[in-house]
């Protein structure tokens, strides 16, 4: 049993290479930022491709709006790094081939016995990694809507920015 | 996030924080890659750099330097800068990358660095932007930049070059 990742809680730390072969730590990725966190099952599965459409669209956004995404995979550093490019995806994609932290943070997807891969998640996080939300993607639909992340972000933001207000 | 100045000089001035002979591809003197500490100061022609792209002790190495005269650059938020940044986040990551700026709003440049002569070097998004020159760095100035997390392509700040890649306050 992993740790709790629930609202409120601080996720752990987790270090693992990133597409293109770079030790990389959540702590450093998130650098002062909001950040989505995402956890799918692999590159091969329909409904990641599809939520990764979304986000690919999302990006747009959030490419101005200082916000990290990161995703999260046992796919190798290889075949991410394919994925990544053929969705015209900009952030970090890590990939946790050896499976060091899928069962630490207690998000198998026991249903599938053969890629034994993520359950798909998504988590919200404050730039110290605390919890904002999560998201069950199980099913697709309890995956978050563009408008769910906006409002996050939005909550977080006016939370951590100190001239949320404009300057007088 | 910390900056300092930079620029390609002739010779090495005897006061600077770092400085590097470079040649180009077939060994002819090329200069000398020079940075300062930052100050109010602006020394003659140079921009600001991400400060983590210098590193004194720093090895050998090859850079793609794209330096569009003064009359020929573009405010940072030009259309242009902002598709070459997308293309550099989408590009594996290089050991050094860094805009070249000045003042609120122009674009000075870029410096692309590797530790040889590759792939990443040639495919420099910025070399649509003006002429870049491929230069070899002598030890003593190429630090490194962590690779970029994206997708963010807007500065930490309007008096920043990018990366420097988070605010100073953050309220937590």
């Amino acid at each position: 049993m992993g740790p709790p990742l629930r609202s409120g809680d601080v996720f752990p730390d987790i270090e693992l290479p990133d597409h293109a072969g770079n030790e990389r730590r959540l702590s450093d990725l998130t650098a002062g930022d909001p950040v989505l966190l995402h956890f799918y099952r692999g590159w091969w599965c329909p409904k990641e491709q599809a939520f990764l459409r979304g986000l690919v669209a999302l990006q747009a956004q959030a490419e101005v709006a200082y916000t990290r995404f990161v995703s999260v995979s046992v796919d190798p550093g290889g075949v991410q790094a394919a994925f990544r490019a053929g969705l015209g995806a900009r952030w970090t994609f890590l990939s946790d081939k050896e499976r060091g932290w899928i069962d630490e943070l207690d998000l198998v997807e026991v249903a599938d016995t053969t890629n034994r891969p993520y359950l798909p998640t998504v988590f919200t996080l404050f730039p110290d990694r605390t919890i904002h939300a999560t998201y069950n993607g199980y099913w697709f639909w309890g995956r978050p809507t563009p408008d769910e992340l906006w409002r996050d972000f939005r909550e977080i933001s006016r939370a951590i920015r100190p001239d949320w207000d404009p300057p007088q | 996030m910390s900056w300092l100045w930079f620029a390609l000089r002739s010779d090495a001035p005897a006061s600077c924080a770092a400085s590097a002979p470079v040649r180009t591809v077939d060994g002819t003197a090329a200069g000398h890659l020079v940075a300062w500490e930052r100050s109010a100061d602006r020394p003659d022609g140079a921009a600001k750099i991400d400060a983590r792209a210098v590193d004194p002790s720093g090895g050998v190495g090859w850079i793609s330097l794209v330096l569009p005269g003064e009359s020929e650059t573009l405010p940072f938020d030009d259309v242009a800068v902002a598709g070459a940044l997308r293309i550099v986040l989408a590009l594996s990551p290089a050991q050094v990358f860094s805009t070249l700026s000045a003042g609120d709003d122009r674009w000075l440049g870029s410096l692309t660095a590797t530790p040889s002569r590759d792939e990443r070097l040639a495919s420099d998004p910025f070399a649509r932007l003006a002429r870049p020159m491929v230069l070899r760095v002598d030890a003593g100035f190429l630090g490194l930049t962590p690779a970029l997390p994206g997708p963010v392509i807007q500065r930490y700040g309007s008096d920043t070059p990018w990366p420097s890649d988070r605010f100073s306050r953050v309220q937590l």
